[in-house]
């Protein structure tokens, strides 16, 4: 199994450097970034200069973020449209096995990317005498975290439907609107006037708190990491908030990782 | 080696799905280890459908099916053994002709060294075209990169539809010596194909299937002598020939047709009788051809 998995993260890894739809995606987001940073490269003082880092490292952290939105749109949905998983599905390959193989290369990617972040960030401290921060890496690994999770969720909606529609249905389903909805829904209730209004806006809440908790997050623990994203310095309880957005990510890419499995066996292969 | 039995597999057509459209109507086939079967029959007769089911890939409604003994499920060990090339490839088309070959072979469990592979390369004649990226190629070198995927993996058991499509005659050539050599290594093969004279060439047995159910089967040379005897004819005349003259060809002012030989007979009296001259008679070869066509016409004819 270990050969098979190889080899197909070996091609996916080879899918990503060839798709021209990624290049092109890329080659965007580093024309905004570079537009944007390039300016600012030229103060001079080195309170400034660290908060120029400071930015360039978060600006790069949302560009892999939308790359990773990108490779869960394309990466299986791809394969599954222009139909190439009819030369895997007739080999002695588990279809679960190609699909893990997705999310195999696409951590190998994530991880790839923030480390490249990590040690261009380091750099530019080292080049303007900035005094190195620990709570680099603590960011570096929860943009990997939040890249799985987009990545899961949005390879699961592309194999059920169109990858277009899969953006969009990802930009409406965010667990922030959902929260605030059942908030505004909660103090509607609190006003309601009669007993079947209560109970119908009752209802609405719950539901859409469910929704709320179905829903991936994103940025978990967001309010512990918001003072190391500003300093970014780090003490033990960041790295506590890290193993639980590490463990939430882990579950969360798995139940996701099932569902597609499920999906793959349900639906023709050839 | 395969034993698939009374299969039936429909699939809806149409408006929401309301229109049944029956694939396989009660197929069997019974193949045994080293037969080289031919399944033919006209399009849409339901050839790749019977692949796929035989392959565990579409699941029948009723019927069973056994490949070496065991059920297919796709994906499982017994593939190892097995390779298939589909009628419609769809290749990874971001990937070398090299690249290609070894990924295939190399979702099989079983290592296979990168010597075969190369080897497998250069039997269809692709080894100066290695690097060269799928979408770039043609669609007789994309078929070229599916055969050698099936034969670097050395399978016990090759199914393949319609291998021929988009091959030059000399790469139709090899590859024909190529499965030739497999069978005679023990081999079995299923094939579909609409080039009868490849199948007389490669094939032990053939399977005639016509809307989903199997017509007649049985080894070549038994399909061949069923069919009655046929003269092939030469004639200078210049009436209109009798019905019962298949005419294929008129050329410089002679005719040229088949018939039945029992009616040799009346021919030669009403050419005689006609004012002409029979140019040749012989007995024509009794070609799988004329045994498909009787076979789907029987078949017509009975429903």
């Amino acid at each position: 199994m270990g050969r098979q998995l190889l080899s197909c993260v070996r091609t996916n890894l080879l899918f990503y450097r060839r798709n021209r739809l990624l290049w092109l995606i890329a080659v965007v987001l580093a024309i905004s970034f570079l537009m944007t940073m390039v300016p600012a490269l030229f103060f001079q003082s080195s309170s400034q200069r660290f908060e120029i880092a400071k930015t360039i490292f978060e600006y790069l952290n949302q560009f892999y973020f939308l790359f990773a939105a990108a490779l869960g749109l394309l990466s299986v949905s791809s394969h599954l449209r222009d139909r190439s998983i009819k030369m895997v599905a007739t080999k002695p390959l588990r279809p679960e096995i190609w699909l893990g193989s997705h999310y195999i290369a696409a951590v190998i990617v994530f991880t790839a990317l923030a480390v490249a972040n990590l040690v261009l960030t380091y750099c530019l401290f080292v080049v303007w005498s900035i005094p190195l921060q620990g709570g680099l890496p603590l960011l570096s690994a929860m943009t990997v975290c939040r890249c799985l999770v987009l990545f899961s969720f949005l390879t699961f909606l592309s194999m059920k439907m169109h990858p277009a529609l899969a953006g969009v249905l990802a930009l409406v389903l965010q667990d922030g609107t959902f929260y605030q909805l059942s908030l505004l829904t909660a103090s509607a209730e609190r006003l309601a006037t009669s007993g079947l209004h209560t109970a119908f806006l009752g209802g609405v809440k719950y539901g859409l708190l469910i929704v709320y908790k179905v829903l991936p997050v994103y940025s978990p623990y967001q309010d512990a990491f918001a003072a190391v994203a500003s300093s970014l310095r780090a003490d033990g309880s960041h790295f506590a908030a890290l193993a639980w957005t590490l463990l939430y990510t882990i579950v969360f890419s798995a139940l996701l990782y099932l569902l597609a499995a499920m999906a793959l066996r349900k639906r023709r292969l050839i | 080696m395969i034993d698939a039995r009374d299969l039936r597999v429909s699939f809806r057509r149409g408006r929401f799905g309301r229109a049944k459209l029956h694939a396989l109507d009660g197929f069997s086939l019974a193949v045994a280890a080293g037969e080289v079967v031919a399944i033919l029959g006209p399009n849409g007769c339901g050839k790749s459908t019977a692949m796929h089911t035989m392959l565990g890939l579409i699941q029948p409604e009723d019927g069973s099916v056994r490949l070496m003994g065991e059920r297919p499920i796709p994906g499982s060990a017994m593939y190892d053994r097995i390779a298939y090339l589909p009628e419609e490839p769809h290749y990874h088309l971001y990937l070398t002709v090299g690249e290609a070959v070894r990924y295939y072979a190399g979702l099989h469990r079983r290592p296979v060294p990168l010597k075969k592979i190369a080897g497998a390369i250069a039997a269809v004649g692709l080894e100066a075209d290695t690097d060269l990226l799928l979408r770039k190629c043609s669609k007789g070198m994309k078929q070229k990169v599916g055969i050698a995927a099936c034969l670097a993996v050395e399978p016990d058991l090759l199914f393949l539809d319609e291998p021929m499509r988009g091959l030059d005659p000399e790469s139709v050539r090899s590859f024909r010596d190529e499965l030739k050599r497999m069978n005679r290594g023990g081999a079995t093969i299923v094939l579909n194909s609409h080039i009868l004279a490849e199948v007389e060439m490669i094939a032990t047995r053939a399977v005639i299937v016509r809307k989903g159910k199997v017509l007649r089967q049985g080894p070549i040379e038994a399909l061949r002598a069923a069919q009655p005897d046929r003269y092939a004819v030469k004639l200078a005349l210049e009436e209109q020939p009798p019905d019962y003259l298949s005419v294929s060809e008129r050329r410089d002012g002679a005719i040229l047709g088949t018939l039945p030989a029992a009616r040799v007979r009346d021919l030669f009296d009403f050419v005689e009788a006609s004012g002409g001259k029979v140019i040749s008679a012989e007995l024509a070869k009794r070609s799988l051809e004329d045994a498909f066509l009787a076979t789907l016409e029987e078949g017509a004819g009975g429903g």
